[in-house]
């Protein structure tokens, strides 16, 4: 390998673009060459001195900032239109059943019911009051009729 | 590319409008550095630099390199050119074509024979006497070596943005090491000394 060739090589592995068939003869050729061993030897300190260090104003920065921010594209209006109804529906459900459940207790509401309940139908007699209570003489003799079957 | 620029860029077209931010902050300095090196003056990199981000968030929604800072340099390169074109300076260029230094060839813009780069740059710091020496470049070699320290970019990428071949990047860069390492002889030969 010539020292053009070997230098190329130096300079596209470090890019990582040389063709591994290529490591092997330009491994040999730095073991025996200097001058070439020289050049990879410039290409590291390259790297350790020659930093970028320069940075631009603050103002040059935030003048990209507000650019950014002026051209960054609106959130699809697909997710507006989706979310925004759907929140609403969900609040309202949410707000509607805490409403319900505060204002409404079914366990209570049963209860109170059972309790009305079993103190009115205590007695076969209560029963029946309450049964035929408010109804006329001919209302009665006409739900007798009705279910009067003759055997009894 | 870098997995978390993808990320901020998507977060950017998604609507998120500071999502660039670290972009930003990361690659403001090899950039700057790498424009301010190719113009004269900070407020030629000043403008070079802002229209440089400006351009790239016009088309970021067209953005399919593989690397972020590698197509900002390659804006910043046309945007170099425009301003080169523009102030009748940095002719050198290869791609300024038509213009009245169109014609030079690299010899042109070799030192002058029978003086050294050592003896060209007379800094004292290992870092100020590169500095010093990538300044005597021409701003074809100058823009290979900082594309390749810089940013870290490919040969063939260097090639396309330079509308050259690999082989005459390759020169280019090449020549650059050469006046390195004449630069960096008592260095080496103190490394050596070292391991021996």
């Amino acid at each position: 390998m010539k020292c053009s060739e070997a230098e190329e090589c130096i300079l596209l592995r470090d890019s990582g673009e040389l063709a591994p068939r290529h490591g092997g003869a330009l491994a040999a050729h730095l073991h025996d060459c200097e001058g070439c061993s020289r050049f990879q030897h410039a290409l590291v300190e390259a790297y350790d001195g020659f930093q970028a260090l320069e940075e631009p104003s603050h103002a040059v920065l935030n003048k990209i900032r507000r650019e950014a921010r002026k051209l960054a594209p609106e959130p699809s209006q697909a997710r507006i239109i989706y979310w925004k109804p759907v929140l609403a529906m969900a609040a309202s459900i949410m707000i509607g059943l805490g409403i319900f459940l505060t204002t409404f207790q079914p366990d209570n509401v049963g209860m109170e019911f059972d309790m009305t309940e079993t103190e009115l139908l205590d007695s076969h007699e209560q029963f029946v009051n309450i049964m035929y209570s408010g109804l006329s003489d001919d209302d009665l003799a006409f739900n007798f009729l009705m279910t009067y079957d003759g055997e009894t | 590319m870098d997995q978390s620029d993808i990320e901020y860029i998507k977060a950017y077209l998604g609507g998120d409008a500071n999502a660039l931010e670290p972009m930003v902050e990361k690659y403001k300095r090899p950039l700057y550095s790498f424009i301010l090196k190719m113009t004269e003056g900070r407020e030629d990199t000043d403008e070079i630099f802002q229209e440089t981000w400006f351009r790239a968030l016009k088309n970021i929604h067209k953005f399919q390199h593989k690397n972020f800072l590698n197509w900002l340099f390659r804006i910043a390169h046309n945007l170099v050119i425009d301003r080169a074109r523009r102030n009748k300076r940095n002719v050198s260029m290869q791609t300024l074509t038509g213009g009245e230094d169109g014609d030079r060839t690299l010899e042109d813009h070799l030192p002058a024979p029978g003086i050294t780069p050592a003896e060209e740059v007379g800094g004292t710091g290992l870092g100020e006497r590169i500095e010093k020496a990538v300044e005597m470049l021409s701003p074809d070699q100058k823009e290979v070596f900082l594309m390749r320290m810089y940013a870290g970019t490919s040969f063939k990428e260097i090639a396309k943005i330079q509308k050259c071949s690999i082989n005459t990047c390759l020169a280019r860069m090449q020549y650059a090491l050469t006046k390195l390492r004449s630069i960096l002889r008592e260095e080496y030969d103190e490394l050596q000394e070292a391991l021996s």
